[in-house]
């Protein structure tokens, strides 16, 4: 967790401060609960008001997602000194098409998703337009994985 | 000290004691001390005879606290008759406002929802706890400041008086609306001299209107719905088709706060939200019981049902003028202990996590604070120590026996 002394001046050290949240796949009753977490340590850390906006929207869709479509995950919260990251990582069904489910609208989810208010097709373009850089790797049948990064300036 | 939603009491040395950055003014502690030592400032009634000449602007709680027969409008002519010159018509301004509410979100392109300024206790919130979602916050003035305004607007106007100016002072229904001492220079309520509680203008009040013949009784009603704004739901009445959810109480308002930090009610336009629970007329210096006053707000805002047409084009007209703006927009407030870098923050997380692992997680208070991970937090800024936890210091003990004048036992709750 802390600079080991002496290595200061090296680039890509470990991460400031790193905490990971169990998420639990279809229990949508504690749906949010991660990112409500989540974001109170970012607050708690006084990382800058704009990044905690984005961070808890983005951890919140991810959060979701994992809710919906897969059976566990974890979301992992890295602080650098210059940026926030969010490591997403599901054991699910995974993605097939990432181009169409990166659209506007895009949706997979089922009626009974879309009766508790989820499933609009905002998840993953949401993610991308709040974070600064955003990778997304997925293996069908296996998992998805999502990197989001927020620059702290 | 357990019942602050905000955790901003310690107990030192015997006494209780506020952190002023935590502290949101909302007066919980103030109902429940049962010595009643906590007392909020508002002027008192009588401190007002140094001001020359004084409109009254009561909030719209007001009007709820007098027996059914009393209408506002002979409540407004009772204030005159104890002292103010004039009062305010705080309905018309509500209604004003209402409409300048939806205005302002139609024209807004930022993430929604937008989330009302009225309640002091919920900016305060906002600012210290909630500072992502400034931005959401309407910059519209409240019914009291609209109500100053159009008093001015009336002296420019009219040629009789030209510059004749005034005091206003607000009859508020909580602490939270008075100006603090020290932040005179910060306050949005400026253009407003002084508040007095409407606790203090009950007696008064009550004994002029008691004392007034039948044949007095008001013909005619000109206060409209707007005194809907003393209950929950009221500052929304103008939106119509547009989604909009209403909250009061402050845990209730925290929890929707923390949702729409993650987004999830960006479909809901504006949020309506009051610290009190039910709204204004439930305020800390309320009189009458909160289900009667709520009866008889209900009971009023119906009095008028065809109520004159706001003229729309000469509010677009205000609302162009900035005649609605707050003079300054609401701002994150300053984190206790001021700014830190992150690296210092980071330091003071770690050695929190230090205390915690340390601490039982009982959440006796004895040591003081609200809770363990309180006194944590306080350790790791260097305001408390571990031994202050009686699991630690024996002498701990032996220090409240002898503050609170016990020879053996435990100390008092």
């Amino acid at each position: 967790m802390e600079n080991p002394p002496g290595r200061r001046d090296e680039p890509a050290a470990g991460p400031l401060l790193e905490q990971s949240y169990k998420i639990e796949g279809g229990n949508f009753i504690a749906a949010g609960n991660a990112a409500t977490r989540l974001k109170d340590l970012l607050k708690e850390i006084k990382i800058p008001a704009d990044v905690i906006r984005r961070a808890a929207i983005c951890s919140f869709e991810a959060e979701m997602n994992v809710v919906m479509y897969a059976h566990r995950g974890t979301i992992t919260l890295e602080v650098y000194p210059a940026e926030v990251v969010l490591r997403v990582d599901d054991e699910g069904q995974g993605i097939p098409d990432i181009v169409t489910a990166m659209q506007e609208g895009y949706s997979t989810a089922t009626e009974a998703m879309r009766e508790y208010g989820f499933g609009a097709g905002m998840g993953l373009p949401n993610m991308k337009k709040n974070s600064d850089r955003f990778e997304i790797h997925s293996v069908i049948g296996q998992g998805t994985h999502l990197r989001i990064s927020i620059s702290l300036k | 000290m357990q019942v602050c939603p905000t955790q901003a009491i310690r107990i030192r040395q015997g006494k209780a004691f506020l952190l002023a950055e935590h502290c949101v003014d909302c007066g919980r502690c103030e109902k429940v001390c049962p010595h009643h030592a906590i007392v909020p400032h508002s002027a008192a009634f009588a401190d007002l005879e140094k001001f020359k000449y004084l409109v009254a602007v009561p909030s719209a709680a007001l009007f709820g606290q007098f027996p059914r027969q009393y209408s506002p409008e002979e409540i407004q002519q009772a204030l005159t008759r104890i002292g103010f010159h004039e009062a305010a018509d705080i309905a018309q301004a509500c209604e004003w406002v209402s409409w300048a509410i939806r205005e302002y979100i139609q024209d807004f392109s930022g993430p929604r929802p937008l989330i009302s300024s009225f309640c002091p206790v919920v900016v305060r919130l906002i600012q210290l706890q909630y500072p992502s979602l400034i931005d959401q916050v309407i910059p519209i003035k409240g019914p009291e400041l609209v109500a100053v305004e159009i008093l001015k607007q009336a002296r420019s106007i009219s040629s009789r008086r030209p510059s004749a100016s005034f005091d206003a002072i607000y009859i508020t229904p909580c602490p939270a609306m008075v100006p603090r001492p020290a932040e005179t220079g910060e306050s949005a309520s400026r253009s407003i001299a002084g508040a007095v509680s409407i606790r203090d203008l009950y007696n008064p009040l009550l004994a002029f209107l008691s004392q007034q013949p039948d044949a007095y009784r008001w013909p005619m009603p000109t206060m409209g719905k707007g005194l809907r704004w003393a209950r929950p739901g009221g500052s929304g009445m103008a939106l119509r088709e547009h989604p909009w959810i209403c909250v009061s109480g402050l845990s209730e308002t925290m929890a929707v706060l923390e949702d729409i930090e993650s987004g999830k009610l960006r479909d809901t336009e504006y949020a309506e939200c009051w610290s009190c629970r039910g709204g204004c007329i439930n305020g800390t210096f309320t009189v009458e019981n909160y289900y009667l006053a709520y009866h008889k707000i209900v009971l009023l805002e119906q009095r008028i049902l065809n109520l004159p047409h706001l003229n729309v084009d000469q509010l677009r007209k205000y609302f162009q003028q900035g005649f609605f703006t707050l003079d300054q927009r609401p701002r994150p407030g300053l984190p206790r202990g001021g700014e830190s870098t992150l690296m210092e923050a980071l330091a003071r997380r770690r050695q929190k996590e230090q205390a915690l692992a340390a601490l039982p997680m009982i959440n006796c208070c004895i040591c003081g604070a609200p809770n363990c991970q309180c006194l944590a937090e306080d350790i790791s800024r260097g305001e408390a120590k571990l031994t202050d936890c009686v699991f630690y210091s024996h002498e701990k003990l032996e220090e409240l026996r002898r503050i609170y004048g016990l020879s053996n036992g435990i100390p008092p709750n």
